[in-house]
Formats: structure tokens, sequence, C-alpha cells
């Protein structure tokens, strides 16, 4: 059951940093982990 | 309905904006905090109107990037943003200035709401208008006072906005109006002569008074505020003072999260059943989380200090009086805002060189901005401060270890402004972009404002950073706690035949152990692989994975020395992050993390830039992969070259 959990565990964290990967440097919108500027969630942000 | 917001700078466009669509984009009581169209939902009686909050701009004419959405809207009636009605947000107490943006918006022959803002201010200063006379002026519109940063006649303008019906036929201000192109400066120069002279009789006709002798509480203020020599002696105490308040105020707070979170791993490793993911837990993720969360206090300090400082208006100052100081290294005030805004993020700070006009202008501020130290790099400064700067105070009353910190900080302002004088020797530009800024009145902050700001930079550092060490601790657990086949256990094995290992106390001997798996692990192979080109900075293997890892983002360097040490250390889960590493020892059995090892490692960070998510957005506003590669290369030798330098210097 432990090694389970890992596995997935060690998946997520794969499939999340490299979304975060592609997202950042592949699509354009771009969003920043230490400030507000289009965070709330309910805006467009467009270019 | 689709409602355009516009205005010139720092008029509160964007606070009428979050009042109406109740969300939370970020203010500023300085010019150029918005560089982007921002589009939200207002909702009029059960009516959901689209508001778009425009980049703040002088004229519909655009003089730089974030200004050429405006011109780009309003001269394409087919534009999918082409507003239905415009709300044009005048400052009440600038009608002369404001008026002229909101002429040309009105020529324009868009239905316009014309929201007089800052009504308070106007009254302060004793500005009196009839608003009445002002409406003859130009027929067919709506006016609305309203004092937005404390919610005053919002309701008024929901109202307007509910009962708004858009007029058939409207008069001109100017007759025979018509846009320009962008390029045809000399009929744009003929037109803004025409306009300013007729604001010019308008506002005498609608006056009641003359405020020109009045001598604002503001004005006062600035002969002392922008000196040119106290103004400087002030801004740097400030900003010394600002880093030891961070110290002096953090430490309670850091110190209950340190122990919480020491306590938390101590706890789930005695209550979790033993197994791989109940060490994931208790080993890799909750040291990996708390070995940055405990830096939140600092970093929410820093966030309540800057807020504070540009709430209140003194941030639009420092804009003026490094004009003065900037002029000489090529650049100008207009790069200050995005240096300034660098200190909590280079993110927005890249974004706001939008309002740089000339190119390679914004191009050498977009490089040299990550060089200003930014929130990020708190965390790492502060666990190296606490390892090698002794917490004393200096002449009784300086802390050390905050000047430790605002010296860090400085070099790297310093730094910011050599590379760009060098830059601009090297990239040439004929032309020369100025500044022009509107000093905003000094305005008391409040504290729903600054409560709001904080809280949402704090939430989205926590958050986003979280996320991203969470993720990392789960790989960095994962390759520290298994190595190639049995090379772990081999190495193990043949420790354990070695003479002198039975002559070990016991304590000694688990130590042993612990060091032997972590240098055999996947990680210690990595680890031990590009040690050679580390050890001249003084930096041994587990740094240098840390360094990898923080590519991420710097905060993860904390994080990621968190889960390397505490890997293989079942027994001494209480012990703290910088207790841990204070008794870090090289193969040679001396201490790791002296003077000259966090020093280097402080100057490395100074100058490395290791942050995807700037690499990113440089990418995005340079439309190149070249200028982010630049960026990543010419910092990173400069990191390397610095480290090294300052690690053979105290040593």
């Amino acid at each position: 059951m432990q090694i389970v959990l890992l596995f997935l565990a060690i998946v997520i964290a794969v499939s999340y940093l490299g979304k975060k990967f592609y997202r950042r440097f592949f699509i354009k919108e771009s969003s920043c982990d230490g400030c507000v500027l289009g965070k709330t969630g309910k805006e467009k942000h467009k270019d | 309905m689709k409602i355009a917001l516009l205005g010139n700078p720092n008029t509160g466009k964007s606070t009428i904006f979050n009042s109406l669509t109740g969300l939370r984009q970020h203010i500023g009581n300085f010019p150029g905090v918005t560089v982007d169209k921002k589009e939200g939902v207002c909702m009029v009686n059960q009516q959901a109107h689209t508001i778009v909050d425009f980049p703040g701009t002088y004229s519909v004419y655009p003089r730089s990037e974030d200004e050429k959405v405006v011109y780009q809207v309003l001269s394409d009636s087919a534009h999918e943003d082409f507003p239905d009605v415009a709300l044009v947000v005048v400052d009440a107490s600038n009608l002369n200035r404001n008026l002229f943006l909101f002429s040309q918006v009105y020529d324009l022959k868009i239905p316009v709401i014309l929201v007089l803002n800052m009504s308070d201010i106007a009254d302060r200063r004793g500005i009196r208008f009839s608003i009445e006379d002002l409406r003859l002026e130009f027929p067919g519109i709506k006016i609305v006072e309203t004092t937005a940063r404390v919610g005053i006649g919002i309701a008024k303008l929901k109202k307007e906005i509910e009962t708004f019906v858009i007029p058939d036929k409207r008069a001109s201000f100017l007759p025979n109006f018509k846009l320009f192109q962008v390029e045809d400066l000399e009929n744009q120069c003929l037109d803004a002569k025409k306009r300013h002279l007729k604001i010019t009789e308008t506002i005498k006709k609608i006056s009641s008074n003359n405020e020109d002798s009045f001598e604002t509480k503001s004005n006062k203020l600035d002969k002392i505020l922008v000196h040119p020599v106290f103004g400087y002696l002030i801004f740097s105490l400030v900003l010394f003072l600002l880093f030891q308040f961070i110290y002096v105020f953090a430490s309670f707070p850091m110190d209950f999260i340190d122990g919480s979170f020491s306590s938390l791993s101590n706890y789930l490793h005695t209550i979790f059943p033993e197994g791989l993911f109940s060490d994931l837990i208790s080993q890799g993720i909750v040291p990996g989380l708390g070995g940055v969360l405990v830096f939140v206090p600092q970093i929410a300090l820093l966030f309540l200090f800057l807020s504070l400082l540009e709430e209140s208006g003194y941030l639009a100052r420092v804009v003026f009086i490094m004009d003065r100081l900037m002029r000489p290294l090529g650049l100008n005030g207009k790069s200050v805002v995005p240096l300034l805004s660098s200190v909590a993020c280079a993110i927005p700070g890249i974004m706001a060189t939008r309002t740089i006009s000339i190119w390679k202008e914004r191009l050498i501020t977009i490089l040299v901005a990550p060089l200003m130290s930014c929130s990020a790099r708190i965390p790492v400064y502060t666990l190296l401060i606490a390892l090698v700067i002794p917490s004393k105070l200096i002449f009784g009353f300086i802390n050390l270890q905050g000047l430790v910190l605002f010296a860090l900080y400085a070099l790297g302002l310093v730094s910011a402004l050599i590379m760009a004088a060098v830059m601009t020797f090297f990239i040439q530009s004929k032309e020369k972009s100025f500044l022009l800024l509107e000093l905003p009145s000094y305005k008391l902050p409040r504290a729903r404002n600054i409560a709001l700001m904080l809280f949402e930079k704090t939430k989205v550092f926590v958050w986003e950073a979280g996320k991203v060490i969470l993720a990392i601790s789960v790989l960095l657990w994962f390759l520290t706690a298994f190595g190639p086949g049995d090379r772990m256990e081999k190495s193990v094995h043949i420790l354990k035949q070695e003479s002198s290992f039975r002559h070990l106390s016991k304590e000694e001997q688990e130590e042993g152990i612990a060091a032997k798996r972590l240098s055999n692990s996947y990680i210690g192979m990595i680890g031990k692989g590009i040690e050679p080109v580390l050890k001249p900075l003084g930096f041994d293997w587990k740094i240098g994975i840390s360094l990898l890892t923080s590519f991420a983002a710097r905060e993860v360097f904390v994080g990621s020395l968190a889960t390397i040490y505490s890997v293989h250390n079942e027994g001494s889960e209480t012990v703290s992050l910088i207790d841990r590493l204070a008794q870090e020892k090289r193969d040679d059995g001396t201490k790791l993390f002296t003077l000259a090892t966090g020093v280097s490692l402080m100057v490395f960070y100074v100058y490395a830039m290791q942050c995807m998510a700037t690499l990113a957005v440089v990418k995005r506003e340079t439309k190149s992969w070249k200028w982010p590669l630049f960026q990543l290369f010419f910092m990173g030798i400069f990191a390397y070259v610095g480290a090294w330098i300052t690690f053979a210097f105290f040593k």
C-alpha cells in the first residue's frame, strides 16, 4: 500500500513540474509565484 | 454592455475596477501599476456588464508599449474590446491635465461617463468647480463624483451604469476631430495645442476659485523628501530601518513555525506505520515545506513595508529622486518602477517595463531587473545569515544580521545600476526616453487595502511556491532515499567492516551510515558529479544539489537542503535546519558553513538567475529565446566568479 502511495506521489510530482514547465515556456499566459498580478482567478488576462 | 475604464495614470482606475467587479487587481499610489488590460464582470441589478481596465495614459496616442492597447481598441470600432460606454476616470484635483484624454474620448463619439475621482483631495485643496457648467461644456455625458479608495460614490456610479442610455447624437469638444495615425506627430501636435487651449478656457469657466497659491502639505513634504541631498539620505534610512524591523519583528513567529514543523515531523514519524510513504512525509515533505514556510513572516513583513511605502505615495518620490541618479548611467526614472517592483518579485517588474517607450532602455531594464533582490531570496539570505553572521548589536542598537541583509539588497541594486551602465555602453541608442511623472498626493495608507494586499501576496507566495517545493521535495526524497542497485547497502556493509568503525560510539556509527547511504544515493551520485565545479566556491555536493533544484525557484534551495539533511537522520527530527547545517562537516572534518562559504553562497544568490518563471516572462516580453538565455548565461557567470572571489577573499 505504501509503495502504491509513494508511486502515486512521485507521478503527481513529476506531472506537476512538467506541466508547470510547459505552461511557463510554451503557453502565452504566464503567472508569477510571488506576486498578485493576474492571480484572482476570476479575471481574464490578455496580451 | 462592454465598459472601458480609461484615464490618466494613478487616477484610481484599478480601485474603481476592483470596487465594481469585486476583484483584487493590484493597485498602488504611483503611476504605471497597470500595464496590461484586465477584464472583469460588474453585476448591476442582476445584469452583467464586462469592464475592461486599461493602462493609464495621458492621450489616446501611445508613447509606450502599455499605452498602445488603448489606441488599438479605440481606433478600431470592430475590435472585440471596443466599448459601448467609456468610464473616463479623472483626478478631480487636477482637471487641467486629466480633461485632455477625456476630451479626446468624447470627440471619438464614444458614449461616456465622467468619473471625478479623488474628490476628497480636491476638497482638501480647496478646488471648487461647477459640475453643471462642466456638463454644459460636454453635452450628453453623465458625471459622477467618487472617492473610490473609501468607496464613496461607487453605488451612484453603478446606478448611472444601470440607467445609462446611449445618446443618438452628440456634440464635439473640438470640431472636426479625427484620430490620426500614431506616426503623424505633426497633426497630433496641432490637435494637442488647440485642445490644451480650449481646456484651459473651460477650466476658467467652470472654476469658482484658484488653487495655485495654495501650498499643499504634500508640497511641503516634497521639499524634504525629493531634496537632492536629504532625499537620498531619507531613502537610505527608510531601507535601513525596513531591514532592521524585518529582523526584529519576524524572529518570534519564525521560531514558532520552526518549532511547530520540527514537532510535526517528529510526531508524524511516531504515529505513522513504518514504510516508505511514511518516510516520504516525515523526512521529505514536512521538512521541505517547513524549511521555507518558516520564512513567511519575514516575507510578509517585507510586503507590508513595501505596501505602506507604495500606498502612502512615497514610492513615487523614490522614482523621482532615482531618476536623477540613473540619468548619468544611461537610464531614467522610467526604469525605477520596474526595478523597485522587482524587490517584491521580478515578474511584475519585468512587465512594468512596458511603460518604457525606447526598446533598448526597456531591454536593459529587463536584463538587470532580476538583480534586484526579490522576496524569494529572503529565505536563502536569512538562512545563510543565521548560519554565519553572529546575532549581535553594533553600537548597541544596529542588528548586525539586519545590516547584512540590507547590504545584500544594496549589492543587488548597485550591481543592477553598474550593469545597466555597462550595457548602455554596448547597446547604443540614438533615442532617449524621458520620465513624465505626476507626484501623487500623500495618503494615509488604508488598513483594509494594506491587509488585503498583504494577504493576497503572502497567500500567493505560500500557495504557488509551496506547490513547487512540495513536488521537488517528493522527487528529492526519492532520489535521496534510493540508489542504483544495491550500491547503498554494499557501501554500508563495507563501512561496517572497517576496524575504525567499530571503535565509534553508537551515535557516530549512525551518522557514518547515514552519510554513506546519502553519498551513494542517486542524489549523491549527481551531487558528486558536479562537486568539482563547485569546490572553488566552497560548496559541497549537497549545496550543489540544492543549487540545481533552486533553478525552479530560489526559495526551493532551503526546502531542498531541509529534505537532503533530514533523510537518513531518523534520530534527530527535532533539530532545526539551522542547527543541523551548523553541525555539518566536510570530508576532512572541518566545518562546512564557515563565514567564507556562507558569504560566497549569498553572493552567488545575489547574481544567479535562478527563477524559471522570470525566464519565461523575459522570453514572453522580448519575444525571443535569445535574451532569457543571455540573461541566464551572464548572470550565471557573474554569480560563479563573484562567489569564487568572495570565497577566496574570506578564506
